[in-house]
């Protein structure tokens, strides 16, 4: 095996991209025997060395007590939260073909319905108008939701003025 | 001359041991049935039994899977803008109702091959419709998430929203007042996550930063209404803390101000360390909620 170069073993960027570089304190590599070759993959749960365990992410629920009896932390164990009432529901899994589609519209959001500015308005609108203040009649409109921004629709009134001046 | 040893216990044998002859009855009177096939037709299974829930048509399975004539293969998956409008639970149920689908649908494909060595295409396009509705739901939710943590840093608006309100609040004329109350209750909600019912309340989880400052600031607004209409009231600002604001979130205004005057009397009102206040917020809650539910029962 051919010896690497010191450059190698500096912290420079270049370095750090031809990972492994790093070792532990009795001179073994980070996770792997090798450094060269092809090393991108993922590693199995058979590769790395002995500070490496992948496992299924099945375990690590509990701690061994004194006497040796494994304890669960119940905290830690994953739950499943299904909702109470799931039999009256009336939803299908997958929605027919004749139902139309829902078209939604942001303008002057430049996130789309990520938008904080949005999220914003939604909350003092509910505060101002309470519950289900927004409910429009998505029949009436031809399905199509619109959620405009006040700001654009003042300047777009304040436009036309501006113009006449 | 040498003892054999049998593993069994002595006093059983004793008492398993036949001490009287068999006897038989007539063994001509008795009637032979047909003796019973055991395979699954000869078996009725209640239609209520949970199992069902894995295959396609419930109990009504004729088959362990269904063919792709049986199966709805024109019908499509959830489309993003129809999830936006529904709520947190609705999504929450329709996640499981689709769930239990692929289960079901996993089933079948796995019975169609291994039973009949059956193509299962019909079947793996619906799972992945289902399984497009699935990812759609999580990227509603992490919309939902995006759109909450950003408006959380619009801290501008929010305060002045906040000193907005205050003013309305206090200078709202005597029939408007309700509304306002309303307004109040749905703003500490939906700003400081504070329930609008007591019972509502969770003392482990939401008793927060956020909740502190809710409770603060619905003290400042009462007060103040309190204060514009009652100048020379026993009580002025400041507040000494959350010992002095709690009152407010809980009790009347006219009670607040007379329990806050009694703590400030009897010298009872102090400023909590920062570390103190939310078990005091938690232990003073947690008593209110006592008294509730005895009341109530």
């Amino acid at each position: 095996m051919r010896a690497s170069s010191v450059l190698n073993l500096q912290a420079s960027a270049t370095a750090n991209l031809r990972r492994p570089w790093q070792t532990f304190r009795d001179g073994q590599i980070w996770y792997g025997l090798t450094k060269s070759g092809s090393k991108r993959q993922a590693l199995t749960t058979k590769q790395g060395n002995k500070n490496y365990y992948k496992g299924t992410r099945s375990s690590g629920i509990g701690k061994l007590n004194n006497a040796g009896n494994y304890m669960v932390d119940w905290t830690k164990v994953r739950t499943y939260v299904v909702p109470a009432d799931i039999s009256s529901v009336s939803f299908k899994p997958l929605v027919s073909p004749n139902s139309p589609q829902l078209e939604q519209r942001y303008v002057g959001y430049a996130d789309g319905p990520k938008d904080g500015e949005l999220a914003w308005k939604n909350v003092v609108d509910f505060i101002e108008y309470g519950e289900n203040y927004d409910v429009q009649d998505i029949e009436e409109n031809e399905y199509k939701e619109e959620y405009v921004n006040p700001k654009i629709v003042q300047s777009q009134i304040e436009l036309p003025e501006g113009i006449k001046q | 001359m040498s003892q054999v040893f049998k593993r069994q216990l002595s006093a059983s044998v004793k008492s398993c041991a036949r001490n009287k002859p068999l006897k038989f009855s007539d063994l001509k009177s008795i009637q032979l049935r047909e003796p019973i096939t055991p395979t699954h037709r000869n078996f009725d299974v209640s239609p209520d039994h949970p199992l069902w829930a894995f295959f396609g048509n419930g109990s009504n399975s004729e088959h362990a899977y269904r063919t792709s004539d049986e199966l709805d293969t024109t019908s499509r998956a959830w489309t993003m803008p129809e999830l936006r409008r529904k709520s947190f639970d609705d999504l929450h149920k329709l996640w499981y109702i689709i769930l239990k689908e692929r289960n079901v649908i996993a089933t079948e494909r796995r019975l169609a091959n291994a039973i009949d060595n059956v193509g299962t295409t019909a079947l793996s396009d619906l799972d992945a419709k289902m399984g497009l509705s699935h990812k759609r739901i999580k990227q509603v939710l992490l919309e939902r998430q995006t759109a909450y943590e950003r408006a959380q840093t619009l801290t501008s608006d929010i305060n002045e929203y906040l000193a907005n309100f205050e003013q309305r609040y206090i200078n709202a004329a005597e029939d408007e007042i309700a509304s306002e109350n309303d307004k109040l209750v749905r703003l500490q909600y939906a700003v400081f996550g504070i329930q609008p019912a007591l019972e509502d309340y969770n003392l482990e989880s939401d008793i927060n930063q956020k909740f502190v400052e809710g409770i603060s600031f619905i003290a400042k607004v009462k007060l103040g209404r309190h204060l514009a209409q009652n100048p020379n009231s026993s009580v002025q600002f400041p507040l000494n803390g959350v010992v002095e604001e709690l009152p407010f979130l809980i009790r009347s205004v006219d009670q607040a101000v007379e329990e806050v005057s009694a703590l400030r009397e009897s010298g009872q009102s102090v400023l909590l360390d920062k570390i103190d206040v939310f078990p005091f917020v938690r232990n003073a809650l947690g008593k209110v909620l006592e008294e509730f539910n005895q009341q109530s029962s």
